[in-house]
């Protein structure tokens, strides 16, 4: 069976004052249908300007350079801004970070459901009131036709976010990307969205992109993982085999960097130095000046995505892995 | 010297809620109840707890940023919550805080040298500017960053680095107590670890005390000696670190331990997740504020507010039921 999504060497360039900077670099990736790949990385990374890319939202300065993404393979970078209403929000869909910011303040939660149901199912307006309930009653919403009215800032931080999944979820996409979507929320809260997001995604065999800088949620939502760090894929492979053996010094230091529940050290491991300004990477591996494995032919070359030990389903790019 | 530095009785905050055109009172926000709390020297103490339990309000209670509705603070020795103008100046010297957000709580037009020289100033230490420089020099060093940053202004420098000024400018006075609050949340993992490792080592080349507020249970667990777990205002449990995370007793604690996502484990369907929210400290639920979201409620929790007890002072829990201790059904 074909994948659901397929991005081939996609490139997002913004074109700044001091010169261009890529932001995005040749990142290649695959997601069947019903799958989650989980993307981690730290601030600046690229691991959201990506999901941008794919939902068309970059703005100038930034422009979408090279590559493809297929959704079904239909190719969504190639079609006019009119042909992407439709499929924003109808195949494919986002869930953000900050519910706050995402939802307008001045609308009603139904109101905002309601559009977008009528525009992609072509939905009469009374048909679509009733989906709209419907779906905030999947996601767990209490006296859903109430909450209908109600206005972003009436509810609270968890059920905006169970309001947004209902939203990204009313039209039965195929794809959905999902920004970060339990960081602004508490650790009780954070497992009961987690959990409805795994019962739906089984539901509704939706393809999902989950990304994230914390790895104990990586480690529970998620098949498999791509590492990013500096605009580059620095790691790709299944879930549990990159968290339990990573193979590129940064997915191992990363890991190590955290504190653990009930492996207590005296002291943490760090990375030393922060994620270089755009324009300050090294030329070769972006992580050069700050790895541990570093050797001479890093600084000049870049590394590319070999597979590891033979393995079809694990890459890694980096001249000295772990 | 006594080895209680901080002691804290029946502290309470309620913040007033006023509507209309005259502003009248029309109710309370309870964002601290009841709270007894007393720090040792030398150790760390953590606060934790979700967003709303009151825990940053009872760290800024502490050392008066705002003052108690009700209730007694000792700190070293004094009877802090009388004190008032040079006194309480005097003894604020003793007791700083580093805050969340590195990129609010350092002023924007003001050096890095400038940032760090106001305590001197404020306290009319150090008058000569030669010997008041060469501090802030040391300072600088003291917490990773370079002397010749001393000239540079806050957004010259990364998240990490920030927070590392206000680090500098936290010990610059020689404190004995420093309150840290959320003081690595809003920073990257590799960034997390690099400034929890320079905590600690300035706790033992400057014998500091700390109250560690943090809603991450594993930071906790990382940096601190004893931990009390808050849930909307008042303590719920109060143990000594490793009795806390071998022992959980209160169902509260228990659920914050469950819900933390681990690395590792495998794609899993969460379990023992807590059902529903925080209630609202305005009107908070009778009895056991956790009573509605408590898979063990008995009877008496609607009814009775449990006071903390226990058997062993080290261990303190504020619940009626008595749980059987299988941490493998928790964990």
């Amino acid at each position: 069976m074909k994948p659901v999504v397929q991005v081939k060497d996609l490139e997002t360039t913004f074109f700044l004052k001091s010169g261009p900077f890529r932001a995005v670099n040749k990142i290649s990736y695959e997601i069947n249908k019903g799958e989650t790949l989980g993307i981690v990385g730290e601030s600046g990374c690229g691991k959201s300007v990506t999901s941008f890319s794919l939902m068309r939202l970059i703005e100038r300065p930034g422009k979408v350079t090279g590559g493809q993404f297929l959704l079904n393979d239909q190719n969504i970078l190639n079609l006019s801004d009119r042909q992407m209403e439709d499929v924003r929000g109808g195949k494919m869909a986002m869930i953000f970070q900050e519910p706050m910011t995402a939802l307008n303040p001045v609308l009603t939660i139904g109101y905002q459901m309601d559009e977008q149901i009528q525009k992609h199912l072509k939905l009469n307006k009374k048909d679509a009131r009733d989906r709209a309930i419907e779906m905030l009653q999947l996601v767990g919403i209490p006296s859903a036709k109430d909450r209908y009215e109600a206005y972003p800032h009436h509810l609270s931080g968890g059920m905006r976010q169970r309001a947004m999944i209902a939203m990204a979820l009313s039209c039965n996409p195929q794809f959905l990307i999902a920004d970060e979507p339990t960081t602004a929320l508490d650790v009780t809260i954070q497992a009961q969205i987690l959990e409805l997001f795994q019962t739906l995604q089984e539901k509704m065999n939706m393809s999902v992109q989950f990304i994230t800088h914390d790895l104990g949620v990586i480690s529970e939502v998620s098949d498999k993982v791509m590492v990013m760090y500096g605009g580059h894929t620095c790691e790709t492979g299944p879930t549990q085999d990159i968290l339990n053996s990573p193979k590129h010094p940064y997915t191992g230091a990363l890991i190590q960097s955290r504190p653990k529940m009930g492996h207590r050290v005296s002291r943490l491991k760090t990375i030393e130095g922060s994620v270089p300004a755009p324009h300050e990477l090294p030329k070769g591996c972006p992580f050069a000046n700050r790895c541990g494995n570093v050797l001479e032919q890093c600084w000049n070359n870049k590394p590319q995505l070999q597979p590891v030990n033979g393995a079809t389903n694990r890459a890694v790019a980096c001249f000295n892995p772990l | 010297m006594s080895d209680i530095i901080l002691e804290a009785k029946s502290i309470r905050k309620y913040f007033p809620i006023k509507k209309g055109f005259f502003m009248r009172e029309v109710g309370q926000v309870k964002a601290v109840e009841e709270i007894n709390l007393a720090v040792r020297r030398g150790e760390t103490l953590g606060l934790v707890g979700e967003s709303g339990c009151g825990k940053s309000t009872l760290g800024r209670t502490l050392i008066r940023l705002y003052e108690p509705t009700s209730g007694e603070i000792k700190f070293d020795g004094s009877d802090f919550r009388n004190l008032s103008g040079a006194e309480l100046r005097q003894k604020r010297r003793d007791i700083q805080m580093i805050f969340q957000d590195p990129y609010a709580s350092l002023d924007t037009r003001m050096t890095v040298g400038q940032i760090i020289e106001q305590p001197f100033k404020i306290h009319g230490l150090l008058p000569d500017k030669k010997e008041r420089e060469e501090r802030v020099k040391e300072l600088l060093q003291l917490v990773g960053l370079k002397a010749s940053h001393v000239n540079r202004y806050p957004h010259e420098f990364s998240g990490g680095q920030r927070q590392r000024i206000s680090i500098a400018r936290a010990v610059a006075l020689n404190p004995k107590l420093i309150i840290c609050d959320e003081p690595v949340s809003a920073l990257d993992v590799s960034i997390q670890a690099q400034v929890l490792n320079l905590l600690k080592d300035l706790q033992e080349r400057l014998n500091l005390t700390y109250i560690f507020i943090s809603h991450d249970l594993s930071v906790i667990e990382h940096v601190c000696d004893r931990i009390a777990v808050m849930y909307l205002g008042r303590i719920v449990e109060i143990a000594t670190r490793d009795e806390l995370f071998k022992n959980p007793k209160h169902p509260y604690t228990r659920a914050l331990m469950s819900s933390i996502p681990s690395i590792g484990t495998g794609k899993k369907k969460m379990s023992k997740i807590l059902s529903g929210e925080i209630p609202s400290p305005i009107n908070p639920p009778k009895g056991c504020a956790f009573h509605p979201r408590c898979p063990h409620k008995i009877k008496e929790c609607s009814e009775i507010t449990p006071q903390l007890r226990g058997d062993s002072p080290q261990h303190l829990k504020a619940c009626h039921v008595n749980l059987e201790t299988n941490l493998k059904e928790i964990l």
